[in-house]
């Protein structure tokens, strides 16, 4: 395992899911700036290493809390992409109801 | 082609509904300066630029603009939770209330339905990098007018998020532009 997958194992649900939200931000941003600097170097390899990151980050969240990406929905018995919760229906608001779907 | 991440660019955690603060915000949706008419903009600009890297551009910022849609609507959406009929009337939500109830749809805060028209896309492609310079400062002001009505907590974190993707944006749309001029189109 590597260095981040053993860290992610140690976080709750909702640190990982900030954790990705963070690393696949930072992979946005340097696509945009390899963009306009496809020769820095630089960037790529911040750009690898954050690639890196985010994948053992993303395959431990979805081993244990569901799809982020389509595929992983096939993980289980049933299709979980259809799952909620959905991007915008957070904890506080009271209508996600009981129902996992 | 698009692939979709289930998950939000950034977190849209809203406490507290507020129906006056969602009408605002409807044209950070689908407003003149707002995430669709940035998203349509760039994406459909793209196809005639002649130059990798620009096409690079407005691929990335235009899907970008996509999930800052999403986030809008989310914001939208948490704020227009569980509203009472005197919320509703109270917060001057009625109007928009009336044909949409609290579902989503892309119109200005005044009540301008979204049109292409608050968009140019031209082959010529100072033309249409230029428009996007000026479409990124038009989204940051119209953020800053946001700013300036809300006192919400939880909707200016997002909405300072979005206001800065916009600066980010015009950067890179500079570069863009010298991009262009260096091989003089």
């Amino acid at each position: 395992m590597n260095n981040s997958q053993n860290n992610a194992t140690n976080l709750t649900q909702s640190e990982l899911y900030r954790k990705i939200q963070e690393l696949a931000f930072v992979k946005t941003e340097l696509e945009l700036f390899l963009d306009t600097h496809p020769d820095s170097k630089v960037a790529m390899d911040y750009y690898r290493d954050t690639v890196d990151a985010l994948k053992s980050y993303m395959t431990v969240y979805q081993a244990e809390h569901g799809p982020i990406h389509a595929e992983a929905g096939a993980m289980g018995g049933t299709w979980r992409w259809v799952d909620k919760p959905w991007p915008w229906q957070n904890e506080k608001m009271t209508d996600r109801g009981e129902d996992r779907r | 082609m698009w692939i979709y991440e289930k998950k939000l660019q950034h977190p849209v955690n809203i406490k507290n509904p507020n129906p006056k603060l969602a009408k605002a915000i409807l044209s950070a949706l689908g407003g003149p300066d707002g995430e669709l008419a940035a998203a349509t903009r760039y994406l459909n600009q793209r196809y005639t630029m002649p130059d990798g890297r620009v096409i690079g551009v407005l691929t990335d910022v235009g899907s970008e603009e996509l999930g800052h849609m999403e986030m809008v609507a989310s914001i939208i959406y948490q704020l227009t939770r569980n509203l009472s009929p005197e919320e509703i009337k109270a917060g001057g939500f009625d109007t928009y209330f009336v044909d949409h109830g609290t579902g989503i749809y892309p119109s200005s805060a005044a009540g301008v339905p979204f049109h292409a028209m608050a968009i140019a896309s031209k082959s010529d492609a100072l033309a249409s990098i230029t428009e996007d310079l000026a479409a990124e400062q038009k989204a940051r002001a119209m953020y800053d007018n946001i700013l300036r009505l809300s006192d919400d907590p939880d909707v200016n974190e997002a909405i300072r998020f979005l206001r800065q993707r916009e600066v980010v944006h015009f950067q890179r749309f500079g570069e863009a532009m010298n991009i262009l001029m260096d091989k003089k189109f």
